[in-house]
């Protein structure tokens, strides 16, 4: 059985949304009217605005000595928006008309009798010079909308191309690591895995925020601690994990480097905390302050006698400290009283007005 | 639901072949794989999977949401979207098109594992409950 498909435009179709900042929720009004008026078909906006000027005529005929000249500028605009130029220039006219019968009303005593005739042609040209002006406006207006379509369209199909490639890198690093023997080998090649996980899901939460550019650092830490001690719980151990964090909103950079330290802490906890051990807990804080604080803790075998970070740092603490100092943080690295490891990194906070002064303080290493 | 056979629907190679490895090591069967819609189709009468397994842009000019709409109704055969796409508008358009779970790129061995058993028990509720309401009937 062969099955008849739909095409794609059933389902993608994207509106062009207008926006929600402070200046855009005041024109959302005249937006919708003005998109409302643009549905109109040509002809019906011009006949529209012809008895709409024909109305005001009559007005202007009846009311006598007030001007009504102004309210001709309404069915001016509505052929301008709707058919163009040309119906804008024609209205504008036909509108002059009706302004020189209503004056005809009055007995108006001019200098000269071609003056009311000279004033209307005056009105004639600024009907028109605003039908012109209003059309450029349309006409850029449809341009602007069209580049922000081209420009999100563009910038969905870049953030799909990142995480694609970043999905590609992964893969490529599984299939490697398929022909290791070694499982320390192995391990290294899902740390690094890890680590592209954990810098996809901060892109996707950046691309899901819109425009903003700050991240809920909190959402991002919570659901990483989840990931890794799932996959990573050493076998036979009863893990638990408890997160205490609190939203902290950080831009891009600094998230992905404090995502890419608490990778490398939890994974060292998960990794040196628990071997052998039934049961262990791994604590994750994240708080805000004058300085914010992020602090992995367990309850493992803490770190060994004699411990010098600065003579002993692998791979994993030599990247904790120098992507601590690269976000003018501190690291501080000690055994918890109650047992086992406590690191806490502390941070700038861009709330507390100083993210760009803080200077790298000396890291509190055992 | 261990041992389930499940149909991957995807366009990069690199990444249908770990796919593959991956669900092998969760403990899946992979029944086949396809990198297009039509290809989709294809499998599926052929391979009855008990699950597909759908990337949203596939090769070809109709993607994988499309897919899943026909996969659905003619096979009523649960679809489990694994996507680059995280956007809102997106995820609507996926569950409209009856997707069981959806598993964001780059994927993980553990989320993948749960989004397929939750479909996979999403869809033995659904048709014990059709079931039911059919006896009742």
């Amino acid at each position: 059985m062969r099955t008849k498909l739909l095409s794609n435009s059933d389902f993608f179709i994207t509106p062009f949304r207008f926006g929600s900042s402070a200046w855009e929720q005041t024109l959302a009004p005249i937006h919708r009217t003005l998109e409302l008026l643009g549905r109109m078909s040509h002809t019906a906006a011009t006949i529209l605005s012809v008895i709409l000027v024909a109305v005001i005529a009559w007005f202007d005929y009846i009311t006598g000595d007030f001007s009504l000249a102004l309210f001709y500028l309404v069915p001016v605009v509505l052929a301008t928006w709707n058919a163009g130029p040309v119906s804008g220039w024609f209205i504008g006219v036909l509108s002059a008309a009706g302004w020189l019968v209503g004056d005809s009303a009055l007995s108006h005593a001019y200098g000269h009798p071609l003056m009311p005739y000279w004033n209307a042609a005056m009105l004639a040209l600024i009907y028109g010079i605003v039908a012109q002006l209003l059309s450029t406006l349309r006409r850029l207006q449809a341009e602007l909308q069209e580049r922000v379509e081209r420009r999100t369209a563009w910038l969905a199909e870049v953030h799909h191309r990142v995480k694609n490639n970043l999905q590609i890198i992964s893969s490529l690093l599984m299939l490697q690591a398929e022909k290791l023997s070694n499982a320390a080998d192995k391990a290294v090649f899902d740390e690094c895995r890890d680590r592209i996980y954990s810098m996809a899901r901060l892109h996707e939460q950046l691309y899901s925020n819109g425009e903003s550019s700050d991240l809920d650092f909190a959402a991002h830490l919570r659901e990483m601690a989840e990931m890794l001690v799932r996959s990573h719980t050493p076998k036979g151990c009863n893990l638990a994990l408890d997160v205490h964090a609190n939203p902290v909103a950080v831009d891009l950079d600094t998230a992905v480097t404090l995502g890419l330290i608490a990778n490398e802490l939890l994974l060292n906890a998960l990794k040196h905390g628990f071997n052998g051990r039934p049961a262990g807990k791994v604590t994750v804080e994240l708080y805000e302050g004058n300085r914010n604080q992020m602090t992995v803790r367990d309850d493992g075998y803490g770190l060994p006698p004699g411990f010098d970070a600065r003579k002993n740092a692998g791979l994993g603490l030599e990247l904790i400290l120098g992507m601590t100092r690269q976000i003018g943080g501190e690291a501080k690295i000690e055994n918890d009283p109650a047992g086992g490891t406590r690191t806490t990194i502390f941070f700038p906070s861009p709330t507390f007005g100083n993210s760009e002064n803080t200077t790298p303080t000396q890291t509190d290493l055992p | 639901m261990t041992n389930a056979r499940i149909l991957i629907v995807e366009d990069e190679a690199i990444t249908v072949s770990a796919l593959k490895r991956e669900l092998a090591s969760l403990g899946y069967q992979v029944a086949a794989t396809a990198s297009t819609a039509d290809e989709a189709l294809n499998a599926v009468e052929l391979h009855k999977p008990d699950l597909v397994l759908m990337d949203i842009t596939l090769a070809g000019t109709v993607n994988g949401i499309v897919a899943a709409v026909a996969v659905r109704g003619n096979y009523h055969v649960p679809v489990v979207f694994l996507t680059a796409h995280a956007d809102d508008g997106t995820m609507e358009r996926a569950v409209a098109a009856g997707a069981f779970g959806y598993v964001l790129k780059p994927f993980s061995g553990p989320g993948l594992k749960a989004a397929i058993e939750t479909a996979l028990h999403k869809y033995q509720t659904e048709i014990e409950s059709r079931r039911r309401s059919n006896r009742a009937a």
